[in-house]
């Protein structure tokens, strides 16, 4: 009896403080706090719970005017024939140059699929008020499609090699070697390389005569084992290395087998239009090399010792 | 006789330990004592700002940050130039974190075009609602770097730049529970700056925007 009674006793203060908290809950409205960041990004709590403003209080922002019409026939525009907007893009980071451009600052910035760097479009207006004026901005990898294209007849007419067009030129990937030649042994240090070329491109644009250049910068290292690592030199070759020497572009296997070594290669470009000054096209043609076969085997004491 | 002192100990230990458990927690639901503590912390820090002048103190769980040095406008910033429009963008988002840590938008709709719908409505007027409602923050200041800056027009100025924000916490003069918001990744924000006596921003595009 005196047992059943502590029990319910028990039963009845644990089951008092849930309640009231509950209730409490209930009640309470979701707190007034608000956090103030540019752009708002993936701040998930902007603006909670707080009061309505008070009667008379001007927010700053005001709606904005509607853009203009990226798509709009230029024959509407007969007293103007002056195309209305004009493109620049940038580089979103140059390989090599990531500490420079402050590409490295944590978090880092993404760099597309094909291992290049995004390129930065901006769109900006060419004609009354919004002459000068940036009006879109687009964030592209190479291959991707822009979603709001302008027609070309909206557009400045001037020579302009995008990163696409770049990316369609023959340029021709590095060439790898190894030493030994495409053989190696576990856990030694297999010498590679890679070739260094730049390449030029004679073109036909609109009547002008346009060159091309594609300049290596970087060289993204597939060693076919899992391993990989971006270098902005090529390795060269070492006569006298051995599989006890490690390089700067040396790579070591700890398993045996077969594997495929390959490089990306990452070129910049550069253009000239009727023999004028050489103009840097944004972005990276990211260009795949062959791939080496590597063979790599094993030593054991006891074969030596049985031969 | 014996059953009913182990229940009235029994009900004192139940009593004693919630008694505990909510004074440790502090998120008591009357509000009274609450507002109350937080009169008598508010006037403490009134009298303890009063004695040391004008000494910055930064945002704390207790109260907003107090007298926050407004940056100057560097020299550089003044001039109608590639250069000047990036030392502009630079001192906009110290201007920002100023802002984020006092609530005051004054300097920033000086240097802000009221064009600029989203900084209206991104910093500005959060801020503005935040002094009303008595809100404030620890953490979420922004750290930018410029990645291109160019003259678009005679009188105007793209410049990029990439930044971040810190995470933080919400809190609020009622001293509810604070909230907790996130760092922000990596942002790319192209700011268009026109220069008439000065730059000002006229709009600011966000990633692909």
């Amino acid at each position: 009896m005196r047992y059943f009674l502590v029990l319910t006793l028990l039963l009845l203060s644990t089951a008092i403080s849930p309640f009231d908290a509950i209730a409490a809950g209930s009640n309470v409205k979701p707190p007034c706090t608000e956090n103030i960041r540019f752009g708002g990004g993936d701040v998930n709590h902007q603006y909670n719970g707080c009061p309505d403003d008070p009667e008379g209080v001007e927010p700053f922002a005001t709606p904005k005017p509607p853009p203009p019409d990226l798509k709009e026939p230029r024959t509407l525009h007969v007293e103007n024939k002056k195309p209305k907007f004009r493109i620049k893009e940038l580089d979103m980071c140059v390989p090599g140059r990531e500490q420079v451009n402050h590409c490295t600052s944590n978090p880092d910035i993404k760099s597309c699929p094909d291992g290049s760097y995004p390129v930065i479009r901006q769109l900006l207006g060419t004609e009354g008020k919004n002459k000068g004026r940036v009006i879109r901005q687009y964030i592209y990898c190479p291959g991707d499609e822009i979603d709001a294209p302008v027609p070309e007849e909206n557009l400045v007419r001037e020579i302009r090699i995008t990163i696409d067009m770049f990316r369609n030129y023959p340029i021709k990937g590095s060439t790898i070697r190894s030493a030994p030649d495409k053989f190696s042994l576990r856990n030694g240090h297999t010498h590679f390389w890679a070739s260094e070329e730049t390449q030029e491109f004679k073109s036909n644009l609109s009547g002008s005569d346009v060159r091309i250049k594609a300049i290596p910068i970087q060289w993204n290292w597939n060693y076919g084992d899992g391993a990989k690592r971006n270098l902005n030199f090529p390795g060269e070759a070492m006569p006298s290395h051995t599989l006890h020497d490690e390089t700067p572009t040396s790579h070591s296997y700890s398993k045996t087998g077969k594997f495929g070594v390959k490089v990306t290669t990452l070129y910049r470009g550069e253009f000239s239009v009727d023999g004028g000054a050489w103009q840097a096209i944004p972005g990276q043609a990211a260009v795949p090399s062959n791939s080496l076969p590597i063979d790599v085997w094993r030593t054991e004491k006891e074969l030596i010792a049985t031969d | 006789m014996r059953l009913a002192k182990l229940i009235f100990l029994f009900i004192l230990i139940v009593e004693l330990v919630g008694c505990v458990a909510n004074s440790g927690t502090g998120q008591s639901p009357t509000p009274a004592p609450s507002s109350s503590s937080h009169q008598s912390k508010k006037s403490a820090v009134a009298s303890a700002s009063a004695t040391s002048t004008n000494a910055y103190i930064p945002a704390s769980e207790e109260s907003p940050a107090e007298n926050v040095p407004l940056p100057d406008l560097p020299n550089a910033a003044k001039r109608n130039s590639k250069d000047g429009a990036t030392a502009f963008a630079k001192y906009y988002f110290e201007v920002i974190n100023y802002t984020v840590e006092s609530n005051d938008t004054r300097p920033l709709k000086r240097l802000t075009s009221r064009e600029c719908q989203i900084c209206g409505e991104t910093l500005i007027d959060p801020a503005d609602r935040s002094a009303r409602n008595g809100t404030w923050r620890v953490g979420g200041l922004h750290h930018a770097n410029v990645m291109d800056s160019y003259m678009s027009a005679k009188d105007k100025a793209v410049v990029t730049l990439h930044f971040t924000a810190d995470g933080g916490y919400m809190y609020n003069a009622s001293r509810e529970k604070p909230e907790k918001f996130d760092a922000a990744q990596s942002t790319v924000v192209s700011m268009g700056l026109e220069y008439d006596k000065g730059w000002k921003v006229y709009t600011a595009l966000f990633g692909s925007d």
